[in-house]
Protein backbone atom coordinates (compact mmCIF):
# COMPACT_ATOMS: atom_id res chain seq x y z
CA UNK A 1 0.00 0.00 0.00
CA UNK A 2 1.49 3.36 -1.27
CA UNK A 3 0.93 6.56 0.97
CA UNK A 4 -0.40 9.70 -1.15
CA UNK A 5 0.28 12.77 0.52
CA UNK A 6 -2.75 15.10 0.89
CA UNK A 7 -2.28 17.98 -2.03
CA UNK A 8 -2.03 21.81 -1.87
CA UNK A 9 -4.24 23.95 -1.91
CA UNK A 10 -3.58 26.72 -4.29
CA UNK A 11 -3.11 30.12 -2.04
CA UNK A 12 -6.30 32.45 -1.79
CA UNK A 13 -6.16 35.68 -2.93
CA UNK A 14 -6.53 36.59 0.61
CA UNK A 15 -3.66 34.43 1.58
CA UNK A 16 -1.53 35.92 -1.08
CA UNK A 17 -2.86 39.51 -0.94
CA UNK A 18 -1.58 38.96 3.23
CA UNK A 19 1.64 37.43 2.03
CA UNK A 20 2.39 40.51 -0.25
CA UNK A 21 1.72 42.91 2.37
CA UNK A 22 3.98 41.57 5.10
CA UNK A 23 6.89 41.24 2.30
CA UNK A 24 5.95 44.53 1.99
CA UNK A 25 6.45 45.31 5.81
CA UNK A 26 9.56 43.70 5.80
CA UNK A 27 10.85 45.48 2.74
CA UNK A 28 10.04 49.02 4.62
CA UNK A 29 11.76 47.83 7.35
CA UNK A 30 15.20 47.12 5.48
CA UNK A 31 14.75 50.25 4.11
CA UNK A 32 14.68 52.10 6.96
CA UNK A 33 17.54 50.32 8.72
CA UNK A 34 20.04 50.57 5.95
CA UNK A 35 19.21 54.39 6.10
CA UNK A 36 20.94 54.80 9.07
CA UNK A 37 23.88 57.30 8.97
CA UNK A 38 26.05 54.99 10.03
CA UNK A 39 26.33 51.60 9.51
CA UNK A 40 26.66 49.03 12.08
CA UNK A 41 28.98 45.91 11.93
CA UNK A 42 28.18 43.48 9.43
CA UNK A 43 26.59 40.09 10.97
CA UNK A 44 26.73 36.18 9.25
CA UNK A 45 22.65 37.12 8.82
CA UNK A 46 23.21 40.31 7.12
CA UNK A 47 25.42 39.62 4.78
CA UNK A 48 23.31 36.16 3.67
CA UNK A 49 20.32 38.37 3.66
CA UNK A 50 22.21 40.79 1.34
CA UNK A 51 23.13 37.95 -0.57
CA UNK A 52 19.69 36.81 -1.28
CA UNK A 53 18.50 40.45 -3.07
CA UNK A 54 18.82 40.29 -6.79
CA UNK A 55 20.72 43.28 -8.41
CA UNK A 56 18.88 45.14 -11.04
CA UNK A 57 19.39 47.10 -13.86
CA UNK A 58 17.16 50.24 -14.50
CA UNK A 59 18.26 53.01 -17.05
CA UNK A 60 16.90 56.66 -15.62
CA UNK A 61 16.52 59.90 -17.67
CA UNK A 62 19.31 62.19 -16.00
CA UNK A 63 16.23 64.79 -14.61
CA UNK A 64 14.49 62.37 -12.67
CA UNK A 65 17.99 60.32 -11.57
CA UNK A 66 18.61 63.82 -10.34
CA UNK A 67 15.72 64.08 -8.45
CA UNK A 68 15.49 60.56 -6.70
CA UNK A 69 18.96 61.46 -5.37
CA UNK A 70 17.91 64.60 -4.06
CA UNK A 71 14.76 63.11 -2.72
CA UNK A 72 17.43 60.24 -1.10
CA UNK A 73 19.60 62.86 0.39
CA UNK A 74 17.11 64.75 1.89
CA UNK A 75 15.93 61.23 3.74
CA UNK A 76 19.63 60.29 4.73
CA UNK A 77 19.39 57.31 2.93
CA UNK A 78 20.97 55.91 -0.40
CA UNK A 79 19.09 56.28 -3.46
CA UNK A 80 18.84 52.16 -3.67
CA UNK A 81 17.08 52.54 0.15
CA UNK A 82 14.84 55.05 -0.97
CA UNK A 83 13.75 53.43 -4.22
CA UNK A 84 13.14 50.33 -2.72
CA UNK A 85 10.84 52.28 0.02
CA UNK A 86 9.07 54.49 -2.25
CA UNK A 87 8.21 51.56 -4.42
CA UNK A 88 6.77 49.76 -1.38
CA UNK A 89 4.87 52.44 -0.08
CA UNK A 90 3.29 52.74 -3.96
CA UNK A 91 2.88 48.79 -4.15
CA UNK A 92 0.92 49.17 -0.35
CA UNK A 93 -1.45 51.48 -1.80
CA UNK A 94 -2.09 49.56 -4.29
CA UNK A 95 -0.68 49.80 -7.25
CA UNK A 96 0.49 47.03 -9.37
CA UNK B 1 6.81 43.68 25.76
CA UNK B 2 9.64 44.74 24.08
CA UNK B 3 11.13 47.83 25.22
CA UNK B 4 14.30 49.92 23.66
CA UNK B 5 16.46 51.79 25.39
CA UNK B 6 18.22 54.40 22.98
CA UNK B 7 18.85 58.10 21.58
CA UNK B 8 20.72 59.29 18.68
CA UNK B 9 23.26 60.93 21.80
CA UNK B 10 25.55 58.94 23.44
CA UNK B 11 26.33 59.32 26.69
CA UNK B 12 23.10 59.96 28.34
CA UNK B 13 23.00 56.64 30.33
CA UNK B 14 21.34 54.08 28.13
CA UNK B 15 22.86 51.05 29.43
CA UNK B 16 22.88 52.08 33.12
CA UNK B 17 19.13 52.07 32.64
CA UNK B 18 18.96 49.16 30.55
CA UNK B 19 20.79 46.74 33.15
CA UNK B 20 19.34 48.06 36.03
CA UNK B 21 15.49 47.75 34.59
CA UNK B 22 16.55 43.92 33.34
CA UNK B 23 17.63 42.80 36.40
CA UNK B 24 14.43 44.69 38.28
CA UNK B 25 12.08 42.59 35.68
CA UNK B 26 14.37 39.47 36.31
CA UNK B 27 13.92 39.85 39.94
CA UNK B 28 10.31 40.21 39.71
CA UNK B 29 10.30 36.65 38.35
CA UNK B 30 10.36 37.48 35.17
CA UNK B 31 11.42 36.21 32.08
CA UNK B 32 14.14 38.57 30.78
CA UNK B 33 16.37 38.99 27.42
CA UNK B 34 18.66 41.79 27.56
CA UNK B 35 20.02 42.72 23.62
CA UNK B 36 22.78 44.52 23.57
CA UNK B 37 22.78 46.53 20.39
CA UNK B 38 25.58 49.09 20.96
CA UNK B 39 29.24 48.48 19.40
CA UNK B 40 31.00 49.23 22.74
CA UNK B 41 29.00 46.04 24.18
CA UNK B 42 28.91 47.32 27.77
CA UNK B 43 26.10 45.50 28.60
CA UNK B 44 27.88 42.17 27.81
CA UNK B 45 30.36 43.00 29.78
CA UNK B 46 28.54 44.06 32.44
CA UNK B 47 26.95 40.84 32.19
CA UNK B 48 30.30 38.78 32.34
CA UNK B 49 31.10 40.84 36.12
CA UNK B 50 27.43 40.00 37.27
CA UNK B 51 27.69 36.28 36.36
CA UNK B 52 31.18 36.02 37.76
CA UNK B 53 30.26 37.53 40.86
CA UNK B 54 27.00 36.08 41.68
CA UNK B 55 27.33 32.37 39.71
CA UNK B 56 24.23 33.57 37.18
CA UNK B 57 22.98 36.99 35.49
CA UNK B 58 19.24 36.40 36.13
CA UNK B 59 18.60 37.00 32.31
CA UNK B 60 19.60 36.19 29.08
CA UNK B 61 21.91 38.41 27.54
CA UNK B 62 22.76 38.59 23.67
CA UNK B 63 24.73 40.82 21.57
CA UNK B 64 22.84 41.73 18.28
CA UNK B 65 23.56 44.55 15.60
CA UNK B 66 21.97 45.78 12.50
CA UNK B 67 18.86 44.01 10.65
CA UNK B 68 19.77 40.64 12.76
CA UNK B 69 18.33 42.98 15.30
CA UNK B 70 14.97 43.10 13.75
CA UNK B 71 14.91 38.94 12.62
CA UNK B 72 16.15 37.68 15.88
CA UNK B 73 14.25 39.67 18.48
CA UNK B 74 11.00 38.60 16.25
CA UNK B 75 12.63 34.93 16.71
CA UNK B 76 12.93 34.88 20.09
CA UNK B 77 10.50 37.31 22.17
CA UNK B 78 7.88 34.75 22.34
CA UNK B 79 10.68 32.74 24.61
CA UNK B 80 10.68 35.97 27.12
CA UNK B 81 7.84 37.97 29.11
CA UNK B 82 10.22 41.12 28.47
CA UNK B 83 12.76 41.96 25.74
CA UNK B 84 14.82 44.95 26.79
CA UNK B 85 16.96 46.16 23.79
CA UNK B 86 20.41 48.62 24.73
CA UNK B 87 21.09 50.43 21.47
CA UNK B 88 22.22 53.91 20.31
CA UNK B 89 24.48 56.43 20.65
CA UNK B 90 24.88 57.50 17.35
CA UNK B 91 21.88 56.70 14.36
CA UNK B 92 22.95 52.96 13.61
CA UNK B 93 21.08 50.13 11.65
CA UNK B 94 21.04 48.47 15.26
CA UNK B 95 19.18 51.62 16.59
CA UNK B 96 16.58 51.43 13.64
CA UNK B 97 16.32 47.70 13.78
CA UNK B 98 15.32 47.98 17.10
CA UNK B 99 12.68 50.94 16.67
CA UNK B 100 11.20 48.68 14.23
CA UNK B 101 10.42 45.39 16.61
CA UNK B 102 9.99 47.35 20.09
CA UNK B 103 6.59 48.30 21.39
CA UNK B 104 7.66 51.00 23.50
CA UNK B 105 11.08 53.40 23.50
CA UNK B 106 12.34 55.18 26.38
CA UNK B 107 14.81 58.13 25.66
CA UNK B 108 17.33 58.65 28.22
CA UNK B 109 18.15 62.59 28.16
CA UNK B 110 21.12 64.54 29.85
CA UNK B 111 20.01 68.09 31.11
CA UNK B 112 22.56 69.90 28.83
CA UNK B 113 22.34 71.32 25.31
CA UNK B 114 24.01 68.47 23.18
CA UNK B 115 21.33 66.37 24.51
CA UNK B 116 18.59 68.89 23.87
CA UNK B 117 19.80 69.61 19.99
CA UNK B 118 20.08 65.68 19.51
CA UNK B 119 16.69 65.32 20.11
CA UNK B 120 15.05 66.94 17.26
CA UNK B 121 17.25 64.48 15.13
CA UNK B 122 16.37 61.50 17.65
CA UNK B 123 12.45 62.48 16.84
CA UNK B 124 13.07 62.63 13.37
CA UNK B 125 14.20 58.84 12.98
CA UNK B 126 11.12 58.03 15.54
CA UNK B 127 8.60 59.52 12.92
CA UNK B 128 10.25 57.53 10.20
CA UNK B 129 10.27 54.56 12.25
CA UNK B 130 6.34 54.85 13.49
CA UNK B 131 5.34 54.74 9.25
CA UNK B 132 6.66 50.68 9.96
CA UNK B 133 5.94 50.08 13.93
CA UNK B 134 3.36 52.39 15.76
CA UNK B 135 5.66 52.68 19.51
CA UNK B 136 5.47 54.47 22.27
CA UNK B 137 8.28 56.38 22.90
CA UNK B 138 8.55 58.12 26.48
CA UNK B 139 11.62 60.74 27.10
CA UNK B 140 13.22 60.85 30.51
CA UNK B 141 15.47 63.17 32.18
CA UNK B 142 18.87 61.66 33.32
CA UNK B 143 21.35 62.13 35.84
CA UNK B 144 18.93 65.26 37.03
CA UNK B 145 20.76 68.06 38.73
CA UNK B 146 20.03 68.20 42.31
CA UNK B 147 19.75 72.08 41.98
CA UNK B 148 19.36 75.13 39.18
CA UNK B 149 16.96 75.46 36.24
CA UNK B 150 18.71 72.64 33.73
CA UNK B 151 15.95 70.53 34.10
CA UNK B 152 13.44 72.31 33.96
CA UNK B 153 14.37 74.27 30.76
CA UNK B 154 15.42 70.13 29.17
CA UNK B 155 11.92 69.08 30.14
CA UNK B 156 10.32 71.86 28.34
CA UNK B 157 12.50 71.28 25.27
CA UNK B 158 11.32 67.66 24.97
CA UNK B 159 7.87 68.38 25.62
CA UNK B 160 7.81 70.91 22.25
CA UNK B 161 9.27 67.86 20.69
CA UNK B 162 6.62 65.94 18.81
CA UNK B 163 6.03 62.49 18.63
CA UNK B 164 7.52 61.58 22.42
CA UNK B 165 5.57 61.91 26.18
CA UNK B 166 7.96 63.81 28.76
CA UNK B 167 7.52 61.36 31.79
CA UNK B 168 7.42 63.88 35.04
CA UNK B 169 9.41 61.76 37.05
CA UNK B 170 13.13 62.38 36.48
CA UNK B 171 16.49 60.35 37.15
CA UNK B 172 18.88 61.83 39.91
CA UNK B 173 22.25 62.27 39.28
CA UNK B 174 23.09 59.50 42.42
CA UNK B 175 26.16 57.86 42.69
CA UNK B 176 24.44 54.34 43.69
CA UNK B 177 24.19 53.65 39.93
CA UNK B 178 27.77 53.53 39.04
CA UNK B 179 28.83 52.00 42.27
CA UNK B 180 26.48 49.12 41.67
CA UNK B 181 27.79 48.67 37.73
CA UNK B 182 31.07 48.53 38.71
CA UNK B 183 29.97 45.38 40.96
CA UNK B 184 27.96 43.67 38.82
CA UNK B 185 24.46 44.69 40.62
CA UNK B 186 21.85 46.76 40.38
CA UNK B 187 20.93 49.37 43.11
CA UNK B 188 18.19 47.57 43.86
CA UNK B 189 20.72 44.67 45.17
CA UNK B 190 23.24 47.31 46.12
CA UNK B 191 24.32 47.33 49.55
CA UNK B 192 24.29 50.70 51.26
CA UNK B 193 21.16 51.21 49.73
CA UNK B 194 20.16 54.27 48.21
CA UNK B 195 16.27 54.82 48.79
CA UNK B 196 16.13 57.52 46.51
CA UNK B 197 18.06 55.62 43.55
CA UNK B 198 15.85 52.55 44.10
CA UNK B 199 12.58 54.41 44.41
CA UNK B 200 13.66 56.68 41.22
CA UNK B 201 14.05 53.11 39.43
CA UNK B 202 10.85 51.53 40.92
CA UNK B 203 8.59 54.37 39.29
CA UNK B 204 10.26 54.73 36.63
CA UNK B 205 9.69 50.56 35.63
CA UNK B 206 5.83 51.27 36.63
CA UNK B 207 5.26 54.00 34.81
CA UNK B 208 6.82 52.21 31.78
CA UNK B 209 5.01 48.81 31.89
CA UNK B 210 1.80 50.03 32.89
CA UNK B 211 1.71 52.75 30.42
CA UNK B 212 0.89 55.59 32.58
CA UNK B 213 2.93 58.27 30.74
CA UNK B 214 3.52 60.75 33.60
Amino acid sequence: MSITKKPKRPTSDIEQSANDSVRTEEIKAEAFIAGASEPSVKTPTDRRQKAERQPVLIRFDPHLLRKVEEAAQRRGISRSAWIQYVLSVALEKGEG
Amino acid sequence: MILAIGNIKGGVGKTTLAVNIAIARALQGRDVLLVDGDQQQTAMTFTEIRTEKKGSASYTAVSLSGAALRTQVRQMQAKYDDVIIDVGGRDTGSLRAALTVAQTLLIPVQPRSFDIWAIEQMAEVLKEAREINDLNAFAVINTADAQGHDNEDAIKVVQETEGMTMLKIMMGRRKAFPNAAALGLSVLEHIPRDPKAVQELTDLIDIIYNQKGE
